[in-house]
């Protein structure tokens, strides 16, 4: 007869809650189906999700205007998704760093649901078959080099 | 009693920090978390006279952390 | 789909909206104050005064803060702030009233470091008497018949500087030090802190903890008296000093988009001088109750203190609720509960005002008395400073502010802090039966400041 004491069930309750916190290997996996996503598909795409009240997405728009000027739109697609609840705070947030960049209105989140979006802001370099190759968790301005970088190495390949 | 107020808070920090259920918001439903009218210590300079002034006038004194909440960016 | 703007050969000069959901603008925020805190990039000065005053002609201060924080692009802050403080005015010596005149006594230079000969009077409100036999000189200082002694002398200058840093380790753990000093004429204190805060669950569960060191010393200018020895003109013992070590650990936890809520638990100790020197305590007639000498207080060495802290932030539209309570016990018997409560109301698009309420009640320290009798064996510690009395405060308070631009904000505060006597008074012997021992402080607070965000 197995004797499962109580101590037990508790330390596998806790590891098995604590599971979550494990990081996961970084395998490359399929983006979800999102209609709006359609037209860019087949080309290399940063989609970057973004909201009015994050300092740090502030900071990232410059960041994706210089990629989006370095490289032609047949090579790269900058896409962004705003999860604001009110369009009007996105526009003057557009407004304010000027940006012409297409922008997704996700008011519910359910596009970012969908990508499992865990951080604000949160980018993910997808390559041309639709998998997702680098997620970039936050805006780091000290890390713009390997971002970029990792742009290069996607366009390479 | 301040036995029983550790022995509680242990427990509530230990709860919440292993949670399986999610207690709170997803990351992009931040935008009232993240005002100014919203934080912590939204006037530090006010708190620092309070701190001073009854620490001066009363027997107590208070350590509070001012960490959580927010915008939850980066 | 639903392109709202032209494509095809204009597509760059028009930007691409894409907008499946349909779904009615929420509203956006209506206020300046609805706007989000601090980002990084941003920084910020700060400068504001106080003032602050006493009823009874007692404490007067002055205190002109100015600080910065720069919150740097990759999540670091670093902060540091400026504080001058100058306080005159008279405080309760801690002496009982008697129903006749009473004569206090203090060596020359206590206060402020001001020297005063041939008698007149000092500067800091007393008078200096200068024994005709020996030369030596001595502050005097009276109190009226049935008026609670104050001590006239006090006039004092304070300034601090503290300093901090902080930078997030990873995603989800940020790291924090900083540093303080605190210097006046009589006492310097130094002190040290770190924190660590880790985040959970999406980052909707944050815990913290924090260390502080600190290290005071009290040099009055005239020396440390011997505890409960009687007051006099003399000069007295050499400096002392006292060390604290603190922690705080907290949990904060998101529960809705529109509450969040806070618990924090602190432990503290100190070791060391954490006696009042300027203090006394009077000891009156066993049967006349008249006082009949003043002895230099005494409190223990040492003291261990704990708080358990819990707070809760409501949003309702651009309104704010705080609520907080604070139960803090220690070893000298202090017991304490705190309750406040704040409501952040905007006024139009740029403005707010937060009336605030706040209740204390504290039970007096072990070795807390108005007066010691006469025929009483000395206790080993004995005050009769109000700080350890047991007492209830009321603090109400409004505050507003306005912001001028985008980046000047305009804030203030004025305060009503009002302490009152919890319970009886003692049923002392004769005429301190009559007295009002209580030597409570109402105080008016105003605040003005300036913070500018480039």
């Amino acid at each position: 007869m197995y004797n499962i004491s109580r101590r037990t069930i508790f330390h596998a309750a806790t590891a098995f809650c604590l599971l979550p916190l494990v990081p996961s290997n970084s395998q490359a996996k399929a983006i979800p189906a999102i209609p709006e996503l359609e037209p860019y598909r087949g080309n290399l795409m940063y989609l970057d999700f973004w909201a009015s009240w994050c300092g740090p997405c502030k900071l990232s728009f410059p960041f994706m205007h210089t990629i989006t000027a370095k490289y032609s739109a047949k090579e790269l697609s900058v896409v962004t998704v705003n999860l604001d609840r009110s369009r009007t705070s996105a526009e003057k947030f557009l407004h304010d760093v000027n940006s012409r960049l297409p922008v997704i209105f996700d008011h519910k989140g359910r596009i970012a649901k969908q990508f499992g979006v865990a951080d604000m802001p949160t980018s993910y370099l997808i390559d041309r078959n639709g998998e997702i190759k680098f997620t970039h968790k936050g805006f780091h301005p000290d890390r713009r080099a390997e971002y970029e970088a990792h742009v290069d190495q996607l366009l390479q390949q | 009693m301040m036995r029983k107020l550790t022995l509680c808070f242990v427990l509530i920090s230990a709860m919440l920090a292993t949670s399986c259920a999610s207690i709170g918001v997803q990351p992009w439903e931040r935008d009232v978390l993240a005002r100014e009218a919203m934080q912590l210590d939204a006037n530090p300079a006010i708190t620092g006279f309070h701190d001073h002034i009854y620490f001066s006038k009363e027997g107590s004194a208070g350590g509070r952390t001012y960490d959580g909440g927010g915008c939850g960016c980066n | 789909m639903n392109l709202l703007c032209a494509t095809g050969a204009n597509a760059q000069a028009t930007p691409v909206r894409i907008d499946q959901q349909r779904i009615p603008d929420a509203q956006a925020p209506q206020n300046a104050y609805d706007e989000p805190a601090n980002e990084p990039g941003v920084t910020v000065l700060d400068s504001a005064v106080l003032f602050y005053k006493e009823d009874g002609g007692r404490v007067q201060a002055i205190e002109p803060i100015v600080g910065v924080t720069v919150n740097k692009e990759n999540g670091d802050v670093f902060s540091a702030k400026f504080t001058y403080d100058s306080l005159t005015g008279a405080t309760p010596n801690g002496a009982a009233p008697a129903t006749f005149e009473q004569t206090f006594v203090s060596p020359v230079g206590a206060r402020g470091g001001d020297d005063d000969a041939d008698g007149r009077t000092g500067a800091s409100g007393g008078t200096i008497v200068t024994n005709p036999m020996t030369g030596q000189q001595v502050l005097e200082y009276t109190a009226d018949a049935n008026t609670l002694p104050l001590d006239p002398g006090f006039r004092d200058h304070r300034w601090a500087l503290d300093l901090g840093y902080s930078t997030q380790l990873n995603s989800n753990l940020r790291a924090s030090v900083g540093a303080s000093v605190s210097k006046e004429t009589d006492y310097r204190s130094f002190s040290g802190r770190a924190g660590l805060s880790q985040d959970f669950n999406n980052k909707n569960t944050t815990v913290s903890l924090g260390v502080n060191f600190e290290y005071d010393q009290s040099r009055p200018v005239f020396g440390i008296p011997d505890p409960l020895t009687e007051m006099n003109g003399l000069l007295k013992g050499p400096n002392d000093s006292k060390t604290v070590v603190s922690i705080v650990a907290g949990v904060t936890q998101v529960l809705s988009r529109n509450l969040l809520v806070q618990a924090n638990y602190s432990y503290g100790s100190a070791k060391g001088y954490q006696t009042d020197p300027y203090k006394i305590i009077s000891v009156v007639d066993a049967v006349s109750g008249d006082p009949l000498r003043s002895l230099y207080e005494s409190r223990p060495r040492s003291r261990t203190r704990q708080s358990g802290y819990a707070a809760v932030k409501y949003a309702v539209g651009s309104w704010v609720s705080d609520l907080s309570f604070r139960y803090y016990d220690d070893n000298w018997g202090i017991k304490s509960i705190t309750g406040e409560f704040s409501e952040h109301i905007p006024i139009g698009k740029r403005a707010y005002i937060e009336p605030s309420v706040r209740y204390y009640h504290q039970s007096d320290a072990d070795f807390f008395s108005y007066f010691l009798l006469s025929d009483e064996v000395l206790p080993q510690f004995a005050s009769a400073d109000s700080r350890l009395d047991k007492f209830n405060a009321i603090t109400a308070g409004l505050r507003g502010g306005v912001k001028l631009t985008n980046q000047l904000e305009l804030y203030g505060m004025a305060e009503v802090y009002r302490q009152s006597k919890s319970g009886m008074l003692p049923q002392g012997p004769g005429a301190i039966a009559g007295q009002d021992l209580f030597a409570g402080v109402d105080a008016v607070s105003i605040l003005t400041g300036l913070k500018y965000s480039f």
